[in-house]
Order: structure tokens, then C-alpha cells, then sequence
């Protein structure tokens, strides 16, 4: 009986400690020193700190993928993997990972990360993670940035990281 | 008993064996990746073996660049980032006249004048990779990197 006690506490421990949430800092050396991680990893992994190799797709773990290229539909998909909406980019719980999401409408989509020290960083499809625009500049406000093409601001989702980089907490493929 | 453990085995083995032909299936022919996009798949397309053979004679003639300082050729920019060629002897990414290649030995990057870059481009329109917008942005972005 109080072995079993002892692996229920254990179990209850692993999940209150699986559930915390942590806000990462920027490495890009985990994204952009290993080929297989650089070029099969996408922004929406990046954004939300998580390796799966797979150029991870909205809703896809989820079985809810997006189906079209505007904010409303991947915004849906990102939600069904378990992110949330919030109405700005300091409305996320303390300790959770805040992320922008901008289209190129009808082409593409593409997201931000806001990393420990309050500057928005993101990785553009297989290429290095930077924490530059596309002018090369810093950027300290995603919806000033230099986007190219990704004109349309799609608004600010929260996300559960963990402290590892690659090892964030949402189910996402 | 043994024999339902047998017949787990058989259909164990069988499963395994089907699994390791999708791969070789899979493995067969050179990808070339065109990297438009940073959220959504990239087009993709297969060489033929006459393409993939003057990719091979297109890397034969580029130079060492020991000057390159960047981690990656690819530049961290939304829009046309260049392509990806993985299946073949060596993984390749190449960009602006540069080409990276990954080998068992490590990374080594060399210098084409975009020879590599403007075949695959062509290669792409030929295998139907890629449509017409695609092609005129890439065009464009090309003009643009190279004014």
C-alpha cells in the first residue's frame, strides 16, 4: 500500500514538473549547428521550442491542420495543437512563451518568438534561427518589423516551453 | 503458445522487411528542395539521372571559398532562401553563388558563380516544381540579391 502511494506521488510529481512552463532563451547554435535540425525544422517549431524534424504544420498533431493561407485559419490550427489566443503580446501567463503569427496571404505563414530578454526572434523554414529581420535589424516589436512579404499581422499565442532548448511542451508535428 | 510467438515473429520480420523496402524506395533518386516558404512545405521535386549527373560536374568545377565566414550559406531571410539537394553522395544547400556540402568529413562550403543554383532553377521549371509565380518572385529576388 505505501508502495503504491509512493509511485502515485512519484507519477503526480513528474506530471507537475512535465507542466511547467519556462521562457527560453536564444541559442540558435541547437538550431543551426546540425544539418537534420536546421533544415527539418520549420518557424513553427522553432517558436515553440520544439524538435520533431517534421517542418511541424498547425494542427497536425491535433488532426486539424490548416487549409488556408489567412490568420483565422492557421490561428484555428495552432489552437487545436493547444496554444492560446491572447489579445496582446504581454497577455500570456508569466511564465509562458508568447508567439507572433503573420501570413503572407494566400502563400504562406510564418512565426516569432519572444525569448527571455524581451526580444522577438524566429527561424525562416529550413534556414538558420536569427534574431534579425529582414533588414537585419533587431527586433524588438514583431508588428514593425521588416516581414517581406508576410504583411498580414495575425496577433500574439501563448505557448508552454520547457528551459531545454528544442524540448517545448506543446503537441505539435 | 510457441506457435502464436512464431507467427508474432514471422509477422515482425515481414513488417520489418516491408519497411526497410518503402525506405530504400524512398531513398531512391536525389530531392531537390526549393525554399520559398518558412511555415508550409517547400516544392519539392527528383532529379533525373542525366540532372543529377551534371550536378555532380557543376560541383567538380567549383572552387574552395575559404573566405566564407557564415555558419550557413543560406541567408535568414523571409522569402527565396535557395535550394536543398539531399539524397545524393553529399547534402547540398546552395545560394547567391555559393554551394555548402555536407559530408562524412564535416562541412565545406565552395564557390560556383550560381552555376549549381541556375541549374536546379531550370531543373525545377522542367520537372514542373514549380509555377509561374513562383518563378517570376524567384526571378525577383534573385535580380534583387544580385543588384
Amino acid at each position: 500500500m505505501r508502495r503504491r502511494a509512493f509511485y502515485a506521488s512519484a507519477v503526480l510529481l513528474a506530471i507537475a514538473v512535465g507542466a511547467c512552463c519556462s521562457i527560453p532563451t536564444y541559442t540558435p547554435a541547437f538550431w543551426n549547428s546540425n544539418i537534420q535540425i536546421q533544415w527539418d525544422n520549420n518557424c513553427y517549431n522553432y517558436s515553440n521550442n520544439k524538435r520533431t524534424d517534421t517542418f511541424a504544420q498547425p494542427g497536425r498533431a491535433a488532426g486539424a491542420q490548416w487549409t488556408a493561407l489567412e490568420c483565422n485559419n492557421v490561428r484555428t490550427a495552432a489552437v487545436a495543437d493547444g496554444l492560446v489566443a491572447v489579445a496582446g503580446p504581454n497577455n500570456c501567463p508569466k511564465k509562458e512563451c508568447t508567439l507572433a503569427l503573420v501570413v503572407d496571404p494566400g502563400s504562406d505563414y510564418h512565426w516569432y518568438r519572444r525569448d527571455q530578454n524581451g526580444m522577438w526572434t524566429h527561424k525562416p523554414g529550413p534556414s538558420p534561427a536569427t534574431n534579425l529581420d529582414n533588414s537585419g535589424n533587431p527586433i524588438p516589436n514583431p508588428e514593425t518589423a521588416d516581414r517581406g512579404g508576410y504583411t498580414d499581422f495575425c496577433g500574439y499565442l501563448c505557448s508552454c516551453s520547457r528551459s531545454t532548448e528544442g524540448n517545448g511542451s506543446e503537441n505539435i508535428n | 503458445m510457441s506457435l502464436a510467438l512464431t507467427a508474432l515473429a514471422v509477422a515482425l520480420a515481414l513488417a520489418a522487411c516491408a519497411s526497410g523496402s518503402a525506405r530504400a524506395a524512398e531513398g531512391d533518386g536525389v530531392q531537390v528542395t526549393v525554399l520559398l516558404y518558412s511555415g508550409r512545405p517547400n516544392p519539392t521535386f527528383t532529379l533525373t539521372a542525366e540532372q543529377a549527373e551534371r550536378v555532380t560536374q557543376l560541383l567538380a568545377a567549383a572552387q574552395p571559398d575559404p573566405d566564407f565566414r557564415g555558419g550557413s550559406v543560406l541567408p535568414s531571410i523571409l522569402g527565396y532562401n535557395g535550394l536543398l539537394v539531399r539524397g545524393g553522395a553529399q547534402d547540398l544547400a546552395v545560394y547567391g553563388g555559393r554551394v555548402e556540402i555536407q559530408g562524412r568529413e564535416g562541412k565545406r562550403i565552395v564557390s560556383d558563380g550560381g552555376a549549381l543554383e541556375s541549374f536546379l532553377l531550370e531543373a525545377a521549371t522542367q520537372n514542373k516544381a514549380l509555377d509561374d509565380e513562383q518563378l517570376r518572385f524567384i526571378r525577383a529576388s534573385r535580380d534583387k540579391q544580385q543588384s
